[in-house]
């Protein structure tokens, strides 16, 4: 197994050694791995530390905000989980299943509608499940709470009427050639100005490429295995040999490919839809968003330059994903980290949105609804 | 008018120079916080959306104008003590991250125009780099205003080439009413002359 000195016959067994050295040298490590864990485990309680600090803020800033006079306001929006309950889905449908399936996770993730004080322009709320008030103020929501069918965003709010104003949203695979469905105004009039950007997403492209099989060659190599008095007694002798790193097969390679796209601005200057709020209320009103996909417009006097039209817009469908109270109270906010705002939730109001629109009925996720010039 | 504006407006713009100089980079900050700063709630602007805080009086703040398109901003800095040249900034959640300032090379768009490459600052616009600004410098402020549209309509894409960054959408705004703002700098510019 071992040789004293340099005995080249013992080669043959030489790695049995190497092997019973290796487990030796082994040991340490895996006491380090223990106690990697162990810190991890410790970096884990301090994150959840952390997170439960965070959350009793923001549990707190909502309290004191509606002690002051506020409104807290709940906002409903399709679950996103409930569309897309997996990672890899997400993945999926990030953009290149928007025209096979109908959905779209970078729609569903970057769309945002904003509601504008109608008395104090500077006041408004952003909706949208990617703009929370950590990164652009308190415009954003201060919490996401997460439902079975709809997520309900939380934010603060001065008291008033608040109008939707902008809505914004990118859309994969789609050119000035090809975009919105188009339906006949009704009216000459306008309710605002469509703004589409011609620009460029990011497709991920999953696919499976056959490598060969890799190794890799150990150079020969001799270890001192028993010093005794300053002199080597006993070496290990490992001869040259070669590892395979990898096995012939398929493995998954993802590809980012550029893929035309649309950045969409729809600006309402019309009365399209609103909400009110009082000082102190607790308000839980519904989702009012596009579905891109199958959102149908009216446009005309279109302008188009090198990569932006312009166009008037005489009506939008709109779809509207009706919150719910007993869900909302049924969720577990002292789990959460959030007792304080689950005090409050109990004398929540479900205020209807007020819409200028006409009901299409009922699809996938509410209720549709058409805006238009008369 | 704003293909009138963007035809001279961003001819000044094709001319941009880098960031301002190294000792210019703390007034430029405390312009852009300045800038960033919303009305006050219930004061009543020159126009809806804009804000203009300077009218000449403050004669250490230089003179600016913004206006505020939701979560977007859009703006003009004046040639002040510090530096020669005026500013246009745009800034908004879409925006990337910087750190520090950046060089950039966008493409500007506009309805009924060509797109134009220019080279614009990344700059953070806030003091807790929550907000991020493209700065575009104007070589001739006072012809830029000129030819100032009343509405805009403009839009940034994104033009260094990489594997995960090309024509992306940067910024995508639009103001109305930019003519009494821009009277008002104009005053505010003259007092401060």
């Amino acid at each position: 197994m071992t040789r004293p000195f340099r005995n080249r016959a013992a080669r043959g067994l030489s790695l049995l050694a190497v092997t019973a050295l290796a487990a030796f040298a082994m040991a340490p490590q895996i006491a380090s791995a223990a106690q990697e864990r162990e810190k991890l485990t410790r970096e884990e309680r301090k994150e959840r530390e952390r997170e439960r600090k965070y959350r009793s803020s923001i549990d707190q800033a909502l309290a004191t905000a509606h002690k002051d006079g506020k409104a807290i306001l709940i906002v409903a929006v399709p679950a996103f989980k409930h569309k897309y309950p997996t990672e890899a889905l997400i993945d999926e449908n990030l953009a290149d299943e928007v025209t096979d399936t109908g959905t779209s996770a970078a729609i569903d993730l970057s769309m945002a509608s904003e509601w504008v004080h109608t008395q104090y322009p500077e006041l408004m709320i952003a909706v949208s499940q990617n703009l929370n008030s950590g990164a652009i103020g308190p415009a954003g929501f201060f919490y996401r709470f997460e439902g079975r069918r709809r997520d309900y965003l939380a934010y603060i709010v001065e008291p008033g009427t608040y109008a939707l104003r902008t809505i914004s949203y990118p859309r994969p695979r789609s050119s000035f050639a090809n975009r919105h469905g188009t339906v006949a105004a009704r009216g000459a009039g306008s309710i605002g100005q469509l703004r589409q950007v011609a620009s460029t997403m990011l497709e991920a492209e999953q696919t499976e490429v056959f490598l060969n099989a890799a190794t890799t060659t150990v150079a020969a190599s001799e270890q001192c295995n028993w010093w005794y008095k300053g002199v080597c007694t006993q070496s290990v002798y490992t001869p040259e040999h070669t590892r395979q790193t990898r096995a012939a097969g398929f493995y998954p390679r993802t590809d980012y490919l550029p893929i035309p796209a649309l950045d969409v601005s729809i600006r309402l200057t019309g009365d399209v839809a609103s909400f009110s709020t009082g000082a102190g209320e607790i308000v839980l009103i519904d989702g009012l968003f596009p579905e891109p996909l199958e959102t149908q417009l009216a446009v005309s006097n279109c302008r188009t330059g090198e990569s932006m039209q312009v166009c008037a817009l005489q009506a939008i469908d709109l779809t509207r994903a009706a919150g719910s109270l007993d869900e909302l109270r049924n969720y577990d906010f002292v789990a959460a980290h959030f007792p304080l705002l689950g005090q409050l939730v109990g004398a929540a109001q479900h205020r209807p949105l007020s819409l200028n629109a006409t009901a299409l009925g009922q699809v996938t996720y509410g209720e549709r609804f058409r805006a238009e010039a008369r | 008018m704003l293909r009138k504006g963007l035809a001279a407006g961003l001819g000044s713009l094709a001319l941009l120079a880098a960031a301002p100089a190294q000792s210019q980079d703390a007034q430029m900050a405390k312009a852009l916080r300045a800038l960033a700063v919303p009305p006050k709630v219930g004061t009543t602007p020159v126009q809806p959306g804009w804000n203009v805080p300077n009218d000449g009086s403050n004669r250490d703040a230089p003179c600016l104008m913004s206006y505020r398109d939701g979560l977007n901003l859009m703006g003009y800095i004046a040639p002040t003590k510090g530096w020669a040249k005026g500013y246009f900034i745009v800034s908004g959640p879409s925006v990337p991250y910087a750190d520090r300032p950046t060089d950039h090379r966008v493409a500007l768009v506009t309805d009924g125009t060509s797109n134009q490459t220019v080279k614009a600052v990344r700059w953070p616009l806030d003091r807790k780099g929550k907000q991020f600004a493209f700065l575009f410098e104007l070589t001739d402020f006072n012809t830029a205003l000129d030819v100032m549209s009343d509405e805009e309509n403009l839009a940034v894409l994104e033009m260094r080439e990489g594997q995960f960054n090309f024509r992306q959408s940067l910024f995508s705004g639009s103001w109305t009413g930019g003519h009494a703002a821009r009277d008002k700098l104009r005053a505010c510019m003259a007092a401060k002359a």
